[in-house]
């Protein structure tokens, strides 16, 4: 039980370092936007945006895995430590 | 000799500069407190240009909603729905060119290129309200660019959203900035 609970607990640090790295978004984008500089016709340097395929997860997604999965893990640690005392 | 006649009167018909279609995109972007939000959108327009005389610019601006991409697809479905831009109802956001003020010509190299200040109707979401943005229009033979940039806010243009949605992750005002080139005819 302890083991599953660290398991769990890693996989919430790792839904919020994941989250982190993408980008602290509140929503998941299935697409970002990428933006190069190149000079055009008229000689100016402008902008020009594409979208691109990615997944870059939001907190809509991170937020309920890593809260769910550290519930989980506490509501194992809780019943380990009621098994615990009842045996003893 | 009729045929001739007719050909004839005709002529200044044809001698009319056809308008100037102009294709391009738009960004847009919501900085509110909890989300800052960009995304695109395709933007066409026909306008009446006289590049020796750009004060008598006239015509329109066109931007698809159905186009508008934020990078979720969620979310572009719920911009498209009727609790937003209602695409179904207005499947475009116009902006009508009523006056235009310009700077005088700059020229570097093949480029001239003027400061407008254009002042017209802008519509979104079946509201339509004044506008005045700065533009900018370069060009180069007969090739044509005109960009601008502008605000507005959604509470002017009847776009609620859900409650209590604007002002916390959808700002209450959006910048816009839009790019359109085409050629001359």
């Amino acid at each position: 039980m302890k083991a599953a609970a660290a398991l769990l607990v890693v996989i919430a640090l790792s839904a919020v370092g994941v989250w982190f790295a993408h980008g602290q978004r509140m929503a998941t984008q299935d697409k970002i936007l990428v933006t190069t500089t190149v000079t055009d016709e008229f000689g100016d340097e402008v902008k020009k945006n594409e979208w691109q395929d990615a997944f870059k997860i939001g907190l809509d997604i991170a937020g309920p895995v890593a809260g769910g999965s550290l519930g989980l893990a506490g509501l194992l640690l809780f019943m380990n430590r009621r098994k615990r005392r009842a045996l003893s | 000799m009729r045929t001739l006649l007719l050909a004839l009167l005709a002529l200044p018909a044809l001698a009319q500069a056809a308008p100037t279609e102009l294709k391009g995109q738009m960004k847009f972007v919501s900085d509110a407190p909890v989300e800052k939000i960009v995304g695109t959108a395709d933007g066409k327009a026909t306008l009446d240009i006289n590049l020796q005389d750009r004060t008598k610019i006239t015509g329109k601006i066109a931007v698809s909603v159905a186009s508008m991409k934020t990078g979720n697809d969620m979310r572009d479905e719920h911009l498209r729905s009727a609790e937003w831009l209602d695409a179904a109802k207005h499947p475009e956001m116009s902006f009508e060119v009523v006056s235009v003020t310009a700077k005088p010509t700059q020229t570097k190299g093949e480029v001239k290129s003027a400061e407008l200040e254009v002042t017209g109707k802008f519509t979104l979401h079946g509201v339509t309200t004044d506008l005045k943005a700065p533009a900018t229009i370069k060009w180069k033979g007969d090739k044509v660019k005109i960009s601008t940039n502008f605000t507005i806010k959604l509470a002017e243009y009847q776009v609620k959203g859900k409650e209590g949605i604007v002002g916390q992750k959808v700002g209450e005002t959006i910048a816009c900035e839009a790019t359109l080139k085409g050629a001359v005819k």
